[in-house]
């Protein structure tokens, strides 16, 4: 049974996605557009199983003291040090976010709330306010957290923000706040640096790599070397810097014809081909001829 | 040691020395190289030029970080020609980091154009999670955009915005351009925007990419497709605004120079070496 069952599963739900893709019923349809909803769902999960396995394995690796065991301590006070930021704070304080402030006896209330903090003598009567407009207004202004909200309420007090909007919000009035993600300013000023140095670096490679090992040793090798030259010179500027000197040597025009005529006949055939064995290894899966997914060999 | 060997085992060292100069040197002091026009550029150019006035654009961002360099100066190009061609621009991404550019973008184009208006002229709607990767997520971004983005990342919610008053349905994007470095990317929105929903689709990719998605401009079902810095250079020139990308290409010419060089010159001690060194 513990075989049969995800076969049947799998059988059943791949032929109801073929099916709802033919028939004009709109049930069956809707089906179509909920199922792939569940993939995300069971992504979830997946991300779930990763996250122990990766704790798993540098956990131990740190209990071991295995050689490098440093990089493992690293790895997980970023992981859970990210994981920890990203559930503290929300999503949507990611950017600048306009609160609409229509009610006049609202508005009225923010101000007044605002200018009493401002004047606050002590830090305690300072907290006590803060907790009091927390508890009246932290939806209206966007937040409950203490921190933000003081934020906002003194930005309020000094700058009168609250304005009549024009533009989108022509006739409304809107306060804007600019709110500090400590999970977003990690996304913009960690890893997606370290992503672009990542790839910047490719550049070193390739040409060390390029001078190693890109040799002409067949007749198919002094092809493809040809063929990368041109398209490597045909395509920047100096290409069509020494066309423009040397009227007979077209290079703009030959890197066109290899990436317009051989390039996009084997570009098709790939497709074709790997469509063609999507399908095939779809159907194996469809009639249980593949099981590999199920841990079977 | 042999002076073939010096050759064929140098340092690499030197070799990243040599990459970093070229690289560097034409980005401080620009060559100007004459860049030529692409049709597939022209074709995007002139398409954006023929649109009426307020006329809704997509350009979703699909890239990240990682090929910024190459895929946003493109963005610029050709945000820049919408915003002065008075073009409204939806701002979705199927990339966690889209959005990240999209605002970068828009935060620019706002200090270059004072008069653009965020909800009238262009919006940023974030990223997508979508029921899957790639294809589900444009099928849903095109079937109902209101409903694939309740709000944008501003936390507006969509349906009220005065750019989204003239969306009834897909057929009213002018123009879908995907920037894109992978996948999802341009094969997804060919498969479903293109194929399924009839929408006119250009893209914008890293040059490693663009010979893959070919198929696609000569089949017709892309309009056309900016190669990695050289597509953006093509479009700056065709709008007389060189910018980023056409900076950039100068170093790239001078890079893909020495790599050339490197190649020839680490083949033609090969063939010495097979040739006459064995002779002797």
């Amino acid at each position: 049974m513990r075989r049969e069952i995800p076969l049947v599963i799998a059988l059943s739900t791949g032929l109801l996605m073929i099916f709802q893709f033919f028939t004009p019923v709109e049930e069956v349809q809707n089906l179509g557009e909920t199922l792939p909803n569940w993939n995300a769902i069971i992504g979830g999960f997946a991300i779930f199983l990763a996250l122990t396995s990766l704790i798993k394995v540098h956990g131990d690796r740190i209990s071991r003291r295995d050689q490098g065991w440093g990089y493992s301590v690293v790895l997980l006070l970023t992981l859970g040090g990210t994981i920890g930021l990203g559930l503290a704070f929300r999503a949507e304080e990611y950017y600048q976010r306009p609160v609409f402030l229509d009610d006049p006896s609202v508005r009225a209330q923010v101000s007044e709330m605002a200018r009493r903090i401002a004047n606050a003598r002590s830090r305690k009567e300072e907290v006590l306010l803060l907790d009091e407009t927390a508890s009246k207004l932290g939806g209206v202004l966007g937040s409950t957290r203490t921190e933000t909200l003081r934020r906002n309420l003194k930005r309020l007090a000094q700058t009168g923000l609250v304005k009549r909007e024009e533009g989108p919000y022509a006739g409304r009035y809107v306060c804007s706040f600019e709110y500090f993600n400590p999970f977003h300013w990690i996304y913009q000023y960690v890893y997606s640096p370290l992503q672009a140095t990542m790839v910047s670096i490719l550049a070193f490679f390739v040409a060390s790599a390029a001078y190693r090992a890109f040799r002409a040793r067949t007749v198919e090798g002094s092809l493809l070397l040809a063929a990368a030259l041109f398209v490597m010179i045909g395509r920047v500027s100096f290409g069509y810097w020494t066309h423009s000197k040397i009227a007979w040597l077209p290079l703009p025009e030959i890197q066109q014809w290899i990436l317009d005529v051989p390039n996009t006949a084997a570009q098709r055939a790939i497709m074709m081909g790997s469509a063609l064995g999507i399908i095939s290894s779809s159907l194996r899966i469809l009639l249980g001829y593949e099981q590999t997914y199920l841990g079977n060999d | 040691m042999h002076w073939i060997d010096r050759v064929k085992n140098v340092d690499r060292r030197i070799i990243y020395l040599l990459v970093l100069i070229a690289a560097s040197v034409p980005l401080l002091k620009p060559l100007d190289l004459p860049i030529d026009i692409s049709p597939d550029a022209q074709r995007i150019y002139d398409h954006l030029d023929s649109l009426s006035s307020g006329s809704l654009v997509m350009m979703s961002f699909d890239y990240d970080a990682g090929s910024r360099a190459e895929v946003h100066p493109m963005a610029e190009a050709v945000a820049e020609h919408c915003i002065s061609r008075g073009l409204k621009i939806l701002a979705p991404a199927l990339w966690t980091q889209g959005p990240s550019m999209a605002n970068e973008l828009f935060s620019k184009m706002q200090k270059v154009h004072p008069d653009l208006v965020y909800g009238r002229d262009y919006v940023t709607l974030g990223y997508f999670v979508g029921p899957t990767q790639g294809d589900p997520q444009v099928k849903a971004l095109m079937s109902d955009l209101v409903s694939a983005y309740p709000r944008d990342t501003r936390g507006n919610q969509t349906k009220d915005l005065p750019i989204m008053q003239n969306l009834h349905s897909s057929l009213d994007l002018k123009l879908v351009l995907s920037l894109s470095a992978g996948d999802p990317g341009i094969s997804a929105w060919v498969r479903q925007g293109a194929d399924e929903y009839h929408v006119t689709l250009a893209g914008g990719s890293t040059a490693i990419q663009t010979p893959s998605l070919l198929p696609f401009v000569d089949s017709g079902q892309m309009l056309g497709i900016l190669g990695g810095l050289k597509g953006a250079a093509e479009y700056e020139k065709l709008m007389k605004k060189p910018g980023l990308g056409t900076s950039g290409m100068d170093a790239q010419s001078v890079v893909h120079l020495v790599i050339i060089v490197f190649i020839l010159l680490a083949n033609s001690v090969y063939a010495y070496e097979k040739f006459i060194l064995k002779r002797i």
